[in-house]
């Protein structure tokens, strides 16, 4: 299915950053995209341009089953997002508490916004396990744990490629949804950094989606609220991430033929159905 | 911390970093003659008398005759008794975010509300413990 969904066992790893990255990379690609914050930290919105101060958002309103049609969001970066919108902690824990009761919450209108085919939907979701990331894990086509080239992100390898981090088990393993790793601020000049992201490549072979390097690019894109690829698109990292869009459209699946979306066959978004 | 000591030796070899030569663990390792005077100064000022240096094979370098001796054991009160240093104020406080960066001027340049005093008991979290250990020791007293 269209959904890719953004995770990592650790936090701080460049999970936002990359959504932000390759939302834009992949409507550079001419796919229609929406990205979906799953994250009470609600930070989507700032890499797209929307100003602090807005506090509106679908995540945060989930008990009251909102329309996602409505709460959909046209970002200055020219990216459709739904916001998680502005909560505290005891919003945020009482979300979750009611998303782990009714899962459907999610995945009900996740499985409406799927149903179009010629959307790509990107989920950025909170660092480690999380109701957001049980309810899209077996639906998304693409999952991308994203680890940094260091020692503690190479140590949770076998928790990935275990099938622990997503749940060993579950739904959501059995399901399979294909689980690839990025490898973000690779600096080559640390022979740490080459040292994991060399180990890790060698150890993961195809399931390695790409690496993406170090650059302060990256991290200034966020300060003036643009994606990597608008804010400087000539970056070495713009062009890996570039590079990993374009792994994640060969990657993704193409739509299940029992899906009920509407004649797939005819999308020109969808190039290896025609095939 | 070197990586003589048995600490990090023991710490390096059960993660499995022998190998990686961390720049941490790497120490320069200097001629005993060196290594022995730590707290000679790099560049030393110019000198106002000349000793007579008994190695002329050596850099003329004499010693600062102002300076104290090298401190062997704790240089701390020699720190804590030096004057207060009086710069130019700090120009980072008083300075704007860069304007190129409008998230860094948008996050700073408004003060969030603070948190409201009447919060609800249950967002008080320690207030009922307080309480409870409170009730617990008056009763204790009789
Ligand atoms: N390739 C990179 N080069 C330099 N800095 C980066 C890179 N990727 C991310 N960063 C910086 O790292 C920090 C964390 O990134 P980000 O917020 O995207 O991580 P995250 O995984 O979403 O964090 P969290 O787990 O809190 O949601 C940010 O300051 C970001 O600008
Ligand atoms: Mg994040």
């Amino acid at each position: 299915m269209p959904l890719l969904c953004l995770t990592s066992p650790k936090g701080g790893v460049g999970k936002t950053s990359l959504a932000a990255g390759l939302a834009y990379a992949l409507q550079r690609a001419g796919r229609q995209v929406l990205v979906l914050d799953c994250d009470p930290q609600n930070a989507v919105r700032l890499h797209l341009g929307l100003p602090i101060a807005d506090s509106a958002g679908f995540f945060v309103r989930l008990q009251d089953r909102p329309d996602w049609r409505a709460g959909i969001r046209q970002t200055p970066a020219g990216i459709a997002l739904l916001p998680y919108g502005e909560t505290d902690m005891r919003g945020a824990l009482a979300t979750a508490a009611q998303l782990e009761r009714d899962p459907e919450l999610l995945a009900a209108p996740l499985r409406a916004m799927l149903a179009d085919p010629s959307l790509i939907i990107v989920a950025d979701t909170p660092p480690g396990a999380s109701g957001a990331l049980s309810v899209l894990a077996p639906l998304a086509g693409v999952v991308l744990a994203v680890l940094l080239a260091d020692a503690a992100s190479t140590a949770l390898i076998p928790d990935i490629e275990s099938g622990r981090f997503l749940g060993r088990g579950t739904l959501g393993s059995l399901l399979g949804p294909k689980l690839l790793v990025v490898l973000n601020q690779v600096d080559r000049h640390s022979r740490l950094s080459i040292a994991a992201a060399e180990g890790v490549a060698a150890h993961l072979g195809p399931r390695l989606a790409g690496a993406v390097c170090r650059d302060e690019q990256v991290a200034e894109a966020l300060a003036c609220q643009k994606p990597i690829g608008l804010h400087a698109p000539s970056s070495t990292a713009a062009r890996d991430v570039a590079d990993i869009a374009a792994t994640v459209l060969r990657e993704m699946p193409p739509p299940s033929v029992a899906a009920p979306a509407p004649a797939p066959l005819s999308s020109p978004l969808f190039p290896w159905v025609r095939s | 911390m070197t990586e003589r000591d048995p600490d990090i030796a023991v710490l390096a070899t059960r993660l499995g970093l022998r190998q990686l030569n961390y720049r941490t663990f790497e120490r320069p390792t200097f001629p005993e003659s060196v290594a022995a005077a730590p707290d000679d100064p790099v560049e030393a000022p110019p000198a106002a008398i000349m000793d007579a240096e008994p190695e002329p094979a050596m850099p003329v370098r004499p010693p600062q005759p102002v300076m104290p001796p090298p401190m062997v054991t704790a240089p701390m009160p020699m720190v804590a008794m030096a004057p207060p240093i009086v710069t130019a104020p700090m120009p980072m406080v008083a300075m704007a975010p860069p304007m190129q960066f409008p998230l860094l001027v948008q996050a700073l340049s408004h003060r969030a509300a603070p948190p409201q005093a009447n919060a609800p008991g249950s967002a008080q979290p320690f207030l009922t413990l307080r309480h409870v250990i409170a009730e617990t020791s008056h009763q204790a007293e009789y």
